[in-house]
């Protein structure tokens, strides 16, 4: 009964949606609380319909057929609640939830918007019945026999992974707010204020999607048992590319609020990181490429979903070339000025994104003009291509702060020399008495250091001026600034050696000695498999690594779980390869330098977006 | 001026036109690399002895993993029924299950199988590379693997994968 209530509601409020978009677009209604009820109740009944599938779940109401495929009774009861979203059909209720969610908050702040909402609802409207129709998580299977479900992929039984989807969701759902913000401003051409909202709610997209992509990241590291942390998997570029496209947005819509510029380029940009978003959705779930992510499906969803990414985009673009804004288009600007900057920001950010795009789907291109030969693009290339843009970029980010509006001159010429040479100087002794000199060692440092110059100096300036400080920023690019320093360090001085050890035999690698003390049996409720106990010498310290191999059998899978030892400067990291014999193991240690300024970088990312934006010290 | 507008709907077309075709391209007939099938020796449900031998009487044999646990074998038990009344006979292995449950559950759904293997450890689905429930192989002349497919038979997959080699 529970279950048929949920696919009610669904269906409730893929009717609601509907209406609320033809009573905008036709008969726009005068009473401006009509968009905030209608949205409530959208999101109330996506909401009961949530709750009415995690019912399901805790209640093992196998019964319905997508419990059953993705639940199992011997699960955690934590885990059983989060199962809702490990599957393709519960992720993009989640999905939707967040979506309704995001479209009543905005238009609680923003009711003088006319037609904004009606355009969120598009992409709710066609989401819900590509849920309905073809991906509903409510179908049953009966007549049901002594079935005990078959279980969550034993890869996402863990904490971060339980998280990690609904933050993803939060920044990709929020990419459909600017653009609904967008599309109103062309249809209506009113004040270029109206466009005033697309820049806090880019940044809300923005953390949450720094914090998901992230926490993938951690994710990988910890329990995919490479050691690595960024694969340039199909999937993470998908969340890539809309995370880029967003960061441009960002700036983008700060200079178009500021000084009435980039107006189209703005609207533009809220085109493109929603298809972005969406096309990201599309490659995960059609199955047209394969990665740990992908929900293998039948391709008639996977056209559907093409369909509404077509629709959606075209739509957008439509409507951006036959209304397009021109009064009064501002299109003067110095090379020394802010705006340049910002120009230079944008223009690298799109370059980025489409080289990743690129990259990623040019295995499908190459697959279709070649008749079926199949290639792979990988980690090389991306590297490769990517970095040196990223690079130029970050020294951009280190100057670009310090430049002035309308600015035709040089400002702080002095600072940004001075911030130039110390930092390349210090890197340069740096990289030579710490780490062994490498040119990308050298030229991750000094920009790192230009950037936390750069920063410190702003930070300092308004201290002793009356000017306003925008704290958010100075998170945001001090978060990007650790990140930076992490990837540097941890990818260019890691050490690994790959061993096979017997009980009590030890092996050296640089300065310290792993020894293999132990191996023992595990048994849990819902895996098996065996521990291996390590121990890591290094001078006087002796640390323990408990490295596993595990077996699922409710799903049949093998995994690794790999023993780390996390530390602020290092991680040391071993992971199980082959039981050789009775007590001999084949594994892999990994030492990482500095690894988790990483994620500590894009947590302090993540923050940015509690804190406030305008603040006078004096 | 008028030029980014149709550059803009091109671009947009033909990425979106290449994704599409690829995935016509994916839901086409699959290339299978033919491989010899491992000879075995086993039980049927109803206790009497099968050898692989067996299957060199006919030119096609087509055999289905299947087990009570498994629920996605629920799902395309009625496609396998509709195989049996057009006169495909489907050898059964029943794969790491229980005896009892198993004839519950033909006798529940109904038996769309000619003979039954009864796998009870899974030393014959160890040797034809089974990873899981359901998978269904296609065996030429008792003795290679012409197709191998993981996961439920439904109709899209029967005419795709299926039908084509045996219509061949």
């Amino acid at each position: 009964m529970i279950p048929e209530l949920g696919n009610f509601l669904l269906i409730f409020s893929m009717i609601n949606s509907l209406l609320l978009i033809s009573i905008a677009l036709v008969f726009p209604p005068k009473d401006k609380r009509f968009f905030l009820s209608a949205s409530l109740v959208t999101f109330l009944a996506i909401f009961l319909s949530f709750i009415a599938l995690e019912i399901s779940f805790l209640t093992d109401d196998f019964s319905v057929l997508y419990v059953a495929t993705n639940s199992n009774p011997n699960l955690p009861i934590y885990y059983k609640f989060a199962a809702l979203w490990g599957g393709h059909e519960g992720s993009l209720l989640l999905f939707l939830l967040i979506l309704a969610g995001w479209i009543l908050v905005f238009v609680f702040f923003h009711r003088d918007h006319k037609h904004s909402s009606a355009f969120m609802n598009i992409v709710l409207f066609a989401l819900l019945s590509f849920t309905v129709f073809l991906s509903n998580p409510f179908e049953r299977l009966l007549p049901i026999s002594s079935i005990s479900g078959s279980d969550l992929n034993p890869l996402l039984q863990d904490f971060a992974f339980t998280i990690h989807p609904p933050m993803l969701y939060m920044g990709y759902a929020g990419l459909v707010i600017p653009f609904g913000i967008a599309m109103n401003f062309l249809l209506n051409q009113e004040k270029v204020k109206q466009l005033a909202p697309i820049r806090s709610w880019s940044v809300v997209s923005w953390s949450f999607l720094t914090l998901g992509i992230s926490l993938g990241s951690w994710w990988a590291y910890y329990e995919l048992g490479w050691g690595g942390w960024w694969f340039w998997d199909p999937v993470e570029n998908s969340a890539l590319v809309p995370w880029l496209l967003c960061t441009a947005l960002i700036h983008s819509s700060i200079a178009t609020n500021a000084r009435q510029i980039f107006i189209n380029w703005t609207i533009a940009l809220t085109i493109l990181s929603l298809a972005g978003s969406l096309l990201g959705m599309f490659l995960v779930r059609s199955g047209i490429i394969t990665s740990v992510h992908s929900f293998a499906l039948d391709p008639d969803r996977g056209i559907f979903l093409l369909l509404i990414c077509f629709v959606i985009v075209i739509l957008g673009f439509s409507l951006f070339f036959l209304k397009s804004y021109s009064k009064g288009l501002k299109t003067d600007m110095g090379i020394y000025s802010k705006e340049f900057m910002f120009f230079i920001n944008n223009a690298f950010l799109v370059t980025l994104s489409a080289i990743v795009l690129l990259g990623t789907i040019y295995p499908i291109i190459y697959e279709i003009f070649s008749g079926g030969d199949q290639i792979t693009v990988g980690a090389p290339y991306f590297n490769m291509v990517t970095i040196p843009f990223a690079l130029i970029l970050l020294f951009f980010q280190a100057i670009g702060p310090l430049t002035k509006w309308g600015g035709n001159k040089i400002d702080n010429l002095n600072s940004i020399g001075m911030i130039i040479l110390s930092s390349t100087a210090l890197s340069y002794l740096v990289s030579n008495i710490f780490f062994s000199f490498s040119f990308y060692e050298f030229v991750g440092n000094a920009i790192v250091l230009m950037l936390i110059q750069s920063l410190t100096l702003l930070v300092f300036k308004s201290f002793h001026s009356k000017r306003k400080i925008n704290l958010s920023m100075i998170a945001g690019h001090l978060g990007l600034a650790i990140l930076t320093f992490g990837i540097t360090i941890s990818s260019l001085n890691s050490v690994e050696k790959e061993f096979v050890l017997q009980k009590n035999e030890s092996v050296s690698v640089g300065s310290s000695t792993i020894t293999l003390e132990n191996t023992q049996t595990v048994q849990e409720d819902n895996y098996y498999g065996d521990r291996v106990t390590f121990s890591f010498q290094e001078e006087d310290r002796v640390l323990k690594l408990y490295p596993e191999r595990r077996f699922y059998p409710a799903s049949r899978m093998e995994t690794t779980e790999a023993g780390i030892y996390p530390s602020i400067y290092k991680d040391v990291y071993i992971s199980l390869g082959q039981k050789i014999g009775e007590n001999a193991w084949a594994a892999k240690v990994q030492i990482k330098p500095l690894v988790r300024f990483i994620w500590l970088g894009a947590i302090i990312m993540f923050l940015a977006l509690f804190v406030r934006t305008n603040i006078k010290f004096k | 001026m008028k030029i980014y507008p149709l550059l803009t709907i091109l671009l947009v077309i033909s990425l979106f036109g290449l994704l599409f075709f690829q995935l016509f391209l994916n839901s086409g007939i699959e290339e299978f690399d033919q491989k010899k099938l491992a000879p075995f020796e086993s039980n049927l449900l109803n206790g009497d002895s099968f050898t692989s031998e067996e299957l060199k009487n006919n030119s096609l044999s087509l055999l289905n993993v299947w087990a009570t646990w498994c629920v996605g074998c629920r799902l395309e038990h009625s496609y396998l029924m509709e195989l049996e009344k057009k006169g495909i006979s489907i050898i059964g292995i029943n794969y790491k299950d229980d005896k009892e449950k198993a004839f519950k559950w033909l006798d529940q759904f109904g038996d769309p199988y000619s003979e039954n293997i009864f796998d009870e450890k899974g030393e014959v689905g160890f040797l034809l590379g089974v990873s899981g429930a359901p998978e269904t192989f296609l065996i030429k002349n008792g003795d290679s693997v012409v197709m191998h497919h993981m996961g439920v038979l439904d109709e899209q997959v029967w005419n795709n994968k299926f039908a084509p080699l045996i219509d061949k």
